[in-house]
């Protein structure tokens, strides 16, 4: 409850301290109107145009509703693949066995490539939010396995002795010791997890469903649409900075300020 | 009550194997209240798995110890603070584990804090902002905030430099004489425990056993930089410590050459 207390107190500053990164997409904007100056339209729309586009997109072309069954599909999968993950990595961390058998395990799945897997979801589940949501789960769910399994296994006997040296009870080791240094872990698993989901969404999207932005970035494609093209990658770089830099990065700084 | 029968910490014939390996063999002391007892050894002789037993973090399997202090803690040789809780929250994490109120804990943490030396800011900040000297204060101050009636140190000054050492052993003097503390103190430097000690155990390694006991009667509070030089010195030169330490000849040679000048 503090801790939330604490979150938005020092939101105001948080937001502040934004203008460096503002100036650097400012920045970064210009060079991509310098590039629309030489290539033109077609390789690069300018990035007025680009903004014009996205607005019109949203308000006229019922581009905000593509976009809400997009963002349901990664938070579905996300929710998914980071309450899997966490339990069944909690659970692997707590065996030395199970730990050192999903291992490999965890080692193939990584090494699969997203796009294999839409094929074969494709197969298993035909076109539609299955095989979307399926595809996000099995490519962010190893990020946050790993990320718990290593929480649990590097959890420190030190300080599991310093606790029973002061006769802890049980509920004050887990809520003292165990949470926090687990959490440690899991939490930045959970983001890069995040934006996992943010990217496989699209691509799974765009090969298998004929809803969501992925599949309006398909339609961009066939008709040679590059502004509309750029106008969707910006929808979804735009959501996932919002929900990254005004929910994740907050609640971060708050619970990781004891970190070097 | 607890002056009439003075609490005491007695081991009986205490041995101690993992697995195959005999970490101690038939260990006999005795520690009454008010007196720091060491265990000096060299390092690997069991002397932790000693402090362990008595301690109850493991379990006994031969022997056994007889313990009537109402109160004990303990200070590792590494300060073993939790790295997500502030100086403040980890003093009061013993008290915590004993149920006692947020507020009222926060008082007394605050309260031994300027005992150690430790001042408001620092009570803030997370360890990875204290130096080690302050980190391993917060630990003492951590053990010595329950007021326990007895005190377990594994050798706590063995990763300080000379002056944090110091100051550390200065402060513990003080609170040895003034809460009258009783401790059983472990080390394997000579010089720390004829600082800190009334009596010292000499535990030789393979397998741990006691092989000879020192008594200095001078009073810890009364013993100068001198006196302490002095003894050690002394020490030095005992066969038994010799063997045990293995010191070479040659050391041992050059200290009875300057005990006959």
């Amino acid at each position: 409850m503090n801790a939330f207390f604490n979150i938005i107190k020092s939101f105001p500053r948080y937001l502040w301290s934004g203008w460096g990164a503002i100036a650097s997409i400012f920045l970064f904007i210009a060079l991509w109107e310098f590039g629309h100056q030489i290539y033109g339209d077609l390789i690069l729309p300018a990035p007025k145009e680009t903004f014009l586009r996205l607005v019109n997109m949203l308000l006229h072309e019922g581009m905000w509703q593509e976009m809400q069954i997009t963002i349901r599909r990664a938070l579905w999968g996300f929710f998914i693949s980071a309450l899997l993950g966490s339990a069944l990595g909690l659970l692997a961390g707590l065996f030395a066995t199970a730990s050192m058998m999903s291992r490999p395990i965890v080692t193939i799945l990584m090494g699969m490539p997203p796009i294999a897997w839409i094929v074969l979801a494709m197969i298993w589940f035909g076109m539609g939010d299955t095989t979307v949501i399926f595809t996000v789960v099995v490519a962010s769910f190893p990020i946050v396995f790993i990320g718990a399994l290593q929480g649990t296994r590097t959890l420190e006997n030190n300080l599991k002795e310093m606790a029973d040296s002061f006769q802890t009870p049980a509920l004050m080791k887990i809520t003292d010791i165990y949470f926090p240094h687990v959490f440690s872990y899991v939490f930045p698993a959970w983001i890069a997890a995040l934006g996992m989901s943010w990217k496989i969404v699209v691509m799974a999207e765009l090969l298998s469903t004929s809803d969501g932005l992925g599949a309006a970035l398909a339609v961009t494609r066939g008709q040679l649409d590059t502004a509309g093209a750029l106008a969707l990658v910006m929808m979804l770089v735009g959501s996932l900075l919002l929900i990254e830099y005004l929910l994740m990065e907050p609640i971060k700084r708050e619970v990781e300020q004891w970190r070097d | 009550m607890a002056r009439l029968n003075a609490a005491y910490l007695q081991a009986h014939q205490l041995s101690h194997s993992f697995g195959p390996n005999e970490i101690l063999r038939e260990i006999d002391f005795r520690l009454d209240q008010g007196k720091v007892v060491s265990v000096v050894g060299p390092s690997g002789g069991g002397k932790t798995t000693l402090l362990h037993l008595c301690a109850g973090l493991l379990d006994i399997t031969e022997g056994n110890v007889e313990n009537s202090f109402k109160s004990f803690a303990f200070a590792f040789q590494d300060p073993r603070l939790l790295p997500w809780q502030t100086a403040l929250d980890n003093i009061a994490f013993g008290l915590k584990a004993k149920g006692i109120a947020k507020q009222q804990r926060e008082q007394l943490a605050v309260a031994i804090s300027a005992e150690f030396g430790l001042e408001g800011d620092d009570l803030t900040k997370f360890p990875k902002d204290l130096s080690g000297g302050m980190r391993q204060r917060v630990s003492f101050a951590r053990a010595l905030v329950l007021q326990p009636e007895l005190l377990f140190l594994d050798e706590p000054f063995s990763a300080l430099d000379i002056g944090l050492k110091q100051e550390l052993q200065q402060i513990l003097i003080q609170q040895i004489t003034q809460k009258k503390l009783s401790i059983l103190f472990i080390t394997h430097d000579l010089m720390e425990a004829v600082r800190l000690s009334d009596q010292i155990l000499l535990l030789a390694a393979d397998p741990g056993r006691i092989v000879h006991t020192f008594t200095i009667d001078t009073p810890i509070d009364k013993r100068s930089e001198q006196f302490v030089y002095d003894e050690t010195a002394k020490l030095l030169t005992q066969p038994k410590i010799i063997e045990t330490f293995e010191l070479t000849m040659n050391l041992t040679s050059t200290l009875n050459r300057d005990k006959q000048t």
